[in-house]
């Protein structure tokens, strides 16, 4: 069957694509640390030494805060730990639940394709005209990459969604997680 | 229309099911796009995405959430519930009130009510009903009891609440205190009060006593989460550190302290980061969305020409209040907390601030909203998560949660009348 | 309906009129608001009005429309056409105008914002060509804040008695500036500093006086310098190139004459403002306290050394001696 074959062929861009989002979720899981260590550790410096950390609220809010966030956006659709109201999701049949679940997952692939791109453009003019950190000195292009990045993989993501739902399982479609799934409905499956 | 069309494409995303962050950047950027033109939304979209990640402050968030992360794989819960059992051992319901006063203790530990209701759920629940205590009474409990969490600093909530709102996070982490044990109490009162003829009748199973002696020993357990409260309400509130720093400093204490008894393996470990990691981009991604929406709002001037209209439209200030209360607490019925604080809050913000109610005290108000939103149906993620701890069906956890919702809306009713509950512990007025 | 279409002529004669979206960084009630950005906005008004070629701004206070820190992106994409833009807050792109903000640059701030005017306001300066040219911005009014004073919740008398203390510094040079006085900078953001203030996190930071009251500051203060003039905080209002192209020569002329105009009212109004708000918080029973010149002398000496620290932290290709040169004497111009 022509579903079949999609599937599979389908299956080889999902493991690339989940290697990238692990490695990504691997460095947002070492951003997440390094805020907890800077922070603790900056707070204890002045307290005991009375010599902060320099730059640490730079660091922190500046590069680490938007590693972690779109370095795990991602990860977070696949594993759907995005929230939303799905208290009429749930009630809705297969049919109208895979159509709306395919238009959002279509809109937010057009949004983000728009916030990737332009992201790109933002860290080409810093690239082009070496700006750099105003405090910490460092190329802000290193921060600003993080956008198209992660944005460009959840693109991917999205759309890989989208076309496993009409080639393949149609039981258990969502973006967000079900915790509401009501009890006059079938199980789903949905709690990890 | 250029207004119009957004705001009702915002509704049927959210009830069609997408991911709140992205129902609200893409009918902000819809929006935009409308009220000045599409080459405006793409250069909001160059720079927000970015920008909406990089408060200093924000950080405040997913540090107390690595902590709650931390402390629910340590096992901190179960100690709590454990001596307070004893404690109360002897009382009518005593157990439902340790469970009560549990959730309270987890809560200033923890700041995510799921995480608490998750954690009482598995503790709590199978020990209640072992004793007697009906299922419904149990889950609604936990349930009622777990909301606690979102007001008893930490909070994420009570943040969330700070940064969308520009108020201090210090200012309103303390500002929780009073009102969320005022809670406590009067949910204990209400246990009380409904087991001591339950007990009679039989339907409340009797009490154990436990001595001086193993109500001392059990407490032994309680020296964690005594050195985490001491670091993180003594540090905020004796200006040791401030509240981004407690945040930090909690979670790298109770990491700590974690390891050196041997409670958290390494897989616990990552995967309470990992999971971190997923809050984070989810909550993120929301004040995105939300800074895209509340752009579009400011670009088409609804909030101020709203404002115009209530001004002159010549109803008494309590009157709008009550207007503005009644609708978040239909929200509630349907949507989680986060989801209410950033829907709602780009438009209502403006307008209690012109009526003249103070910032703090309705940040409160709007989390006990939340905390009613939490247990009641058809979407109460809190009975969801307790029940599903349980292993009972979600219906019963609706059942048992309605004497304590009325519980819940008489201090509500407290808070209205006496704002200074919520204020009085403040220091004074943070800007 | 936004920039860009204006110059062209109604069939009265008469230039149609032009509206231009403000993103301004600052609150509605904030005292640059008031004193500078609002009366700019309506002498544009009225100053076009009477020229035949109406220009109106219609301003989106407090953020509403991006982040201080992407003004000038945002301004360059069209998000607004005209931009409060301000060297602090934006210096990864303009530089070199935080040369004004270097502690003991002037001795009052109305020479300090008339300076910075001058320099925006010269094609042949550095930092026109490098801050406002470079990134497409026709600057037209500008500004500088009070000179920033120690302020602490610690009795002081002096320079030396500033030793020891954890000192709120923004970054940057004036972390240079309290380390060089034997204090330790701490970094804190604007929010938390009143608690930070209250809790003894710090002991005191570098303000400007007017702030102390609007953020209730002195609430929490007891001692605050005079004449220390370690920083400032300088702005400029800015329309895109791209819109500014596209604007009548009749249109282009009353930005300019009206900025002129509020550029220099506000700078002469200063004085006022900062006797009142000493005055204002010598009432709330904060100590006031003048450096002698033995102390300023020790001040300047401590100081010599911050200039550089600044200069190191500026990218390759930015002229940071020339603007430093050009600043000062932009400043004994208009002294
Ligand atoms: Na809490
Ligand atoms: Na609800």
């Amino acid at each position: 069957m022509f579903g079949d074959r999609v599937r599979a062929a389908l299956k080889p861009v999902d493991r690339g694509l989940s290697l990238l989002e692990d490695g990504l979720m691997w460095v947002a899981s070492l951003a997440l640390v390094a805020v907890m260590v800077l922070v603790t550790y900056s707070a204890v410096a002045r307290y005991l030494f009375s010599s902060p950390v320099t730059g640490s609220q730079a660091w922190v809010g500046d590069y680490l805060a938007p590693a972690i966030t779109f370095f795990a956006l991602s990860a977070a659709l696949r594993s759907r730990r995005h929230i939303g109201v799905t208290f009429l999701l749930t009630r809705m049949g297969p049919g109208v639940r895979l159509l709306s679940q395919t238009i959002a997952a279509v809109m937010i692939a057009g949004v983000f394709v728009a916030v990737a791109y332009q992201g790109m453009l933002r860290t080409q003019a810093a690239v082009a005209t070496g700006q750099s950190h105003a405090l910490l000195g460092v190329p802000l292009a290193l921060t600003y990459a993080v956008v198209p990045l992660g944005c460009a993989l959840l693109v991917l993501r999205s759309l890989l969604i989208c076309a496993q739902w009409w080639t393949g399982d149609r039981s258990n479609i969502a973006l967000s997680p079900a915790h509401e799934e009501s009890p006059e409905v079938p199980s789903t499956g949905i709690h990890e | 229309m250029d207004i119009a069309l957004p705001l009702v494409m915002l509704l049927v995303l959210l009830l069609a099911g997408m991911p709140i962050g992205f129902a609200l950047l893409v009918t902000g950027a819809l929006g935009i796009s409308l009220v000045a033109s599409p080459d405006t939304m793409l250069g909001v979209l160059q720079t927000l995405p970015y920008r909406s990640t990089t408060s200093y402050s924000l950080v405040t968030i997913p540090m107390f959430v690595l902590m709650a992360n931390f402390i629910t794989k340590g096992g901190l819960g179960r100690d709590i519930f454990e001596s307070l059992r004893q404690w109360t051992g002897r009382l009518p319901g005593g157990s439902v009130i340790a469970t009560i006063y549990a959730s309270a203790g987890l809560g200033a530990i923890c700041g995510s009510s799921a995480a608490a209701a998750s954690t009482m759920g598995q503790v709590a629940i199978p020990e209640l009903k072992r004793q007697g205590y009906s299922p419904a009474l149990s889950v609604g409990a936990v349930a009622v009891a777990g909301t606690l969490a979102i007001m008893i600093p930490p909070s994420t909530g009570l943040i969330f609440y700070a940064i969308l709102t520009e108020q201090s996070i210090g200012a309103m982490l303390i500002a929780g205190i009073v009102p969320g044990l005022i809670m406590a109490l009067a949910l204990s009162a209400g246990v009380l009060a409904w087991a001591i003829p339950g007990q009679r009748r039989g339907t409340i199973p009797r009490g154990t006593a436990f001595s001086l002696k193993q109500k001392l020993y059990s407490s032994r357990l309680l020296w964690p989460f005594v050195v985490l409260i001491v670091a993180i309400v003594g540090g905020i509130y004796f200006g040791v550190v401030s509240a981004i720093e407690a945040s930090a400093l909690g979670a790298a204490i109770s990491l700590l302290m974690l390891v050196l008894l041997r409670r958290i393996t390494w897989p616990e470990m990552v995967h309470g980061i990992k999971d971190t990691v997923y809050v984070t981009t989810m909550i993120y991604i929301i004040i995105l969305g939300a800074h895209a929406f509340g752009q579009f709002l400011s670009m088409s001037r609804v909030p101020s020409r709203m404002l115009e209209a209530l001004t002159t439209a010549g109803l008494g200030r309590w009157t709008v209040m009550l207007l503005i209360l009644l609708a978040v607490l239909v929200m509630g019925f349907f949507m989680d907390q986060l989801a209410i604080l950033s829907l709602s809050l780009p438009l209502i913000f403006p307008v209690i601030m012109e009526l003249g109610f103070d910032p703090i005290w309705f940040g409160i108000v709007m989390i006990l909203l939340a905390e009613i939103g939490l247990v009641t149906p058809p979407m109460g993620l809190n009975v969801f998560v307790a029940a599903g701890a349980a292993n009972e069906p979600v219906e019963v956890g609706f059942r048992g949660i309605w004497p304590f919702v009325g519980i819940m809306f008489a201090v509500l009713a407290l808070l209205l009348l006496v704002p200074d509950i919520a204020t009085f512990m403040v220091p004074a007025d943070l800007s | 309906g936004g920039g860009g279409d204006g110059g062209s002529t109604g069939a009265d004669g008469a230039e149609e009129a032009v509206t231009l979206k403000l993103g301004d960084i600052l609150a509605e009630n904030h005292y640059i608001s008031e004193g500078f950005t609002q009366p700019l906005v309506e002498q544009v008004a009225s100053v076009s009005e009477e020229a035949g070629c109406p220009v109106s701004i219609d301003v989106f206070p407090d953020g509403q429309l991006g982040e201080p820190a992407d003004e000038v992106d945002n301004l360059n994409s069209g998000v607004f056409e005209v931009g409060h833009v301000a060297p602090p807050y934006n210096g990864d792109q303009m530089p070199l105008g935080n040369v004004f903000n270097l502690p003991r640059m002037a001795s009052d701030a109305s020479t300090l914002g008339l300076a910075y005017y001058d320099l925006a306001r010269d094609a042949e300066s550095e930092i026109y060509k490098y801050d406002f040219e470079r990134n497409n911005m026709v600057p037209f009014a500008a500004y500088a804040l009070p000179l920033y004073q120690f302020v602490t919740s610690k009795p002081i008398d002096g320079v030396e008695a500033l030793r020891g203390l954890n000192i709120r510094s923004a970054g940057g040079p004036q972390n240079a500036t309290v380390s060089a006085l034997g204090a330790t900078p701490v970094q804190m953001t604007a929010a938390e500093q009143y608690e930070g203030l209250q809790r003894g996190i710090i002991d005191g930071g570098i303000f400007n006086l007017p702030s102390l009251i609007s953020n209730r500051t002195f609430e929490v203060t007891s001692h605050f310098t005079t004449n220390a003039n370690v920083a400032s905080f300088n702005g400029a209002l800015v329309v895109s190139q791209p819109v500014w192209d596209e604007l009548s020569e009749c249109q282009q002329e009353a930005l300019l004459t009206a900025g002129e105009e509020a550029t220099e009212e506000f700078a002469t109004s200063l004085p006022a403002v900062e006797e009142e708000t000493i005055a204002q918080l010598e009432a709330e029973g904060l100590t006031a306290v003048e450096l002698g010149a033995a102390d300023l002398e020790q001040l300047d000496q401590a100081l010599s050394g911050v200039a550089d620290t600044w200069l190191d932290t500026l990218p390759s290709d930015a002229p940071g001696d020339a603007a430093l040169e050009e600043a000062g004497a932009a400043i004994a111009d208009r002294s």
